[in-house]
């Protein structure tokens, strides 16, 4: 990340979703640089025709037989909503 | 020793054989444990809530079933508690983070039912780093968990709390989760048995996700067989998890008994000699390997060497692998649906304050490595050569067994530390992943065992990792036995439990 940490790390937090000021990201930026230094040692793995993992022979069809079955109640589920409205899940407005 | 003690000395197994047999009340030994909880919580801080009243109607049940003539379950009346990655209904579960705090679930997890199913009684939650991400139990907004060995010390982790009260005996057994170590590690730093099993083999149904295709749940206990009794309670294809595994569940305590006899003739344990050259490697826990792998050879074990080429890049690829899928499993913490919400007037500013508010550093730390590896422009060199990678770690185990049927190691290359000594060098606390991320990183099944203690003082435990092929717990869980059959390390009892080894 060398020369532009703040600039790289404010990008990673805005992809992430993550309000993150000026001192956190100061910090974090550094750790992360180092931490990146250490994980580049993959880049001299030769991996010449390898596939990725795959745990593909473990795994069952993830599909369900088609039968009706019951479900989460709404209103247990709305019990841990932080904002309901009108048995709806509220949230500020993010559309003009 | 008093009627309490006695019951605290006994392992799981003894506890439900005797609640069986009528020898024990179902609720004198919760009684037992929740005094015990109450007597060691102020120094350890191993849980998260206790449910005493829950506990006590459980153990109940089991004695009016019991005098009724029903069948119990094979856990009846043995007091457990849960990691706080597990969910359980209507009991609260904050996985150890601010951003889950007051969060109680409106289903049950697999986990929490089949241990009631069981019989189990549940004592509550346990203490742990946030999401799992932690290897010494100190990353949380809660207070951080001491070890029972040194109560300056961490416990380990992620599962540090269920490590510190199955060895403080204020649970009889507990349930950890391990996405690189972190049933295992905190196994080895409280001298417990502590069992990932195989990818799959248990559900994660209901298991708070940090890296969905390395997170695996399992027993941390005293002994081997309690490991064995949990395993089986636990193991079987689950419905609502379509990577568990449908295959057969074996008779785990079978094992654990043909071990107990001793008698390892025709077993073959693979050593990586090159690892043990590691930077890092503390001396007395090498001392500690080596005498552990006498004993194996004394009940009969054939010792060779063998070679895992791409040792000394798992961890690299663990920590790309497991932060991208961290990165993606966390994005749903955003305060709409559970949990923590800071109300801001547009949804991205919710966004971003609610996560910058609920999550840890190591978290966010984690979160911002994964969203980098998983970026158009780096994808392809970190994520897509991490997967790369970890096929030539998976093929390398392969390889190795087919000159063993295990392979040995220490678990942790240190043993525990001061509490804060290393919380600002997150890359050294990574590092001490190095002996156990294999297993995750090929779904391999590995168990922890005591190996015993530090000379130095405080004296502090030390354990012997054994890592198998895909469904080998049975293999597994025969020379564990066999070791702890030759040894005492397991009898011992910490300081910080109001009573004297």
């Amino acid at each position: 990340m060398a020369n532009d940490d703040s600039t790289l790390v404010d990008e990673l937090a805005r992809l992430a979703h993550l309000e993150l000021p000026a001192a956190e990201a100061h910090v974090l930026g550094a750790q992360l640089e180092t931490i990146l230094g250490y994980i580049r040692r993959l880049q001299s793995v030769d991996v010449t025709d390898v596939p990725e993992y795959l745990t593909a022979v473990q795994v069952r069809s993830g599909l369900r037989d088609d039968v009706e079955a019951s479900t989460l109640d709404v209103d247990r589920a709305l019990a841990a909503v932080p904002a309901v409205h009108d048995r709806l899940v509220a949230v500020p407005k993010f559309k003009d | 020793m008093s009627d309490f003690d006695d019951i605290l000395a006994r392992s799981a197994r003894a506890l439900a054989s005797g609640i069986r047999r009528g020898e024990l009340s179902a609720v004198d030994v919760t009684q037992a444990h929740l005094e015990q909880i109450q007597a060691t919580e102020p120094a350890l801080h191993a849980y998260r809530c206790v449910t005493s009243e829950l506990a006590l109607e459980q153990a109940a049940a089991v004695d009016r079933a019991r005098a009724a003539g029903a069948q119990l379950g094979p856990l009846a009346g043995v007091p457990v508690a849960l990691k706080d990655i597990f969910v359980t209904e209507g009991v609260a579960t904050t996985c150890g983070s601010a951003i889950l705090s007051g969060w109680v679930p409106p289903y049950q997890g697999t986990h929490a039912q089949r241990l009631a199913d069981a019989g189990a009684v549940l004592l509550g939650k346990l203490a742990m780093d946030e999401f799992g991400m932690g290897s010494a139990s100190e990353n949380t907004p809660f207070e951080p968990v001491h070890n029972p060995w040194a109560v300056g010390h961490v416990p380990g982790g992620s599962s540090g709390g269920t490590a510190a009260a199955v060895a403080a005996r204020s649970c009889a057994l507990g349930l950890g989760t391990d996405t690189g170590g972190s049933i295992r590690q905190p196994a080895s730093l409280c001298n417990l048995v502590g069992l990932k099993p195989t990818y799959g083999r248990v559900s994660r149904h209901g298991m708070i996700a940090f890296a969905s295709s390395l997170d695996q749940a399992g027993p941390m206990t005293r002994e081997v067989g309690d490991a064995a009794l949990a395993l089986g309670v636990l193991a079987g294809v689950d419905p609502s998890d379509a990577t568990s595994l449908d295959a057969p569940v074996p008779d785990y305590l079978a094992a654990v008994d043909a071990g107990a006899l001793g008698q390892l003739a025709g077993t073959t344990i693979g050593v990586h000699r090159r690892a043990l050259e590691l930077d890092g490697l503390d001396a007395e826990v090498r001392a500690r390997f080596e005498a552990s792998l006498a004993v194996l050879a004394d009940a009969g074990a054939r010792v060779v060497d063998i070679e895992l080429p791409h040792f000394e890049h798992a961890v690299a690829t663990y920590y790309v692998l497991c932060t991208a899928e961290a990165s993606s499993n966390l994005a749903r913490y955003d305060g709409v649906r559970y949990g923590l919400r800071r109300a801001r007037p547009s949804l991205r500013e919710t966004y971003e304050a609610t996560r910058h508010d609920g999550f840890g550093v190591e978290v966010k730390r984690r979160i911002l490595l994964g969203t980098f590896v998983l970026r158009a422009e780096s994808y392809a060199d970190y994520y897509g050569r991490a997967m790369q990678v970890r096929s030539l770690i998976a093929q390398d185990y392969a390889a190795a067994f087919t000159r063993c049927d295990m392979i040995a190691s220490p678990t942790s290359p240190v043993p525990s530390w001061r509490i804060g000594a290393k919380v600002d060098d997150p890359l050294a606390l990574y590092l001490l992943d190095v002996f156990t991320i294999g297993a995750n990183l090929a779904g391999l099944p590995a168990i922890s065992i005591p190996a015993g203690f530090t000379t130095s003082s405080p004296r502090l435990p030390i354990g012997l990792q054994l890592i198998g092929p895909h469904l080998a717990e049975p293999a597994l869980l025969r020379v564990a036995a066999a070791h702890e059959a030759a040894t005492a390390w397991h009898l011992e009892r910490p300081p910080a439990t109001g009573a004297a080894s």
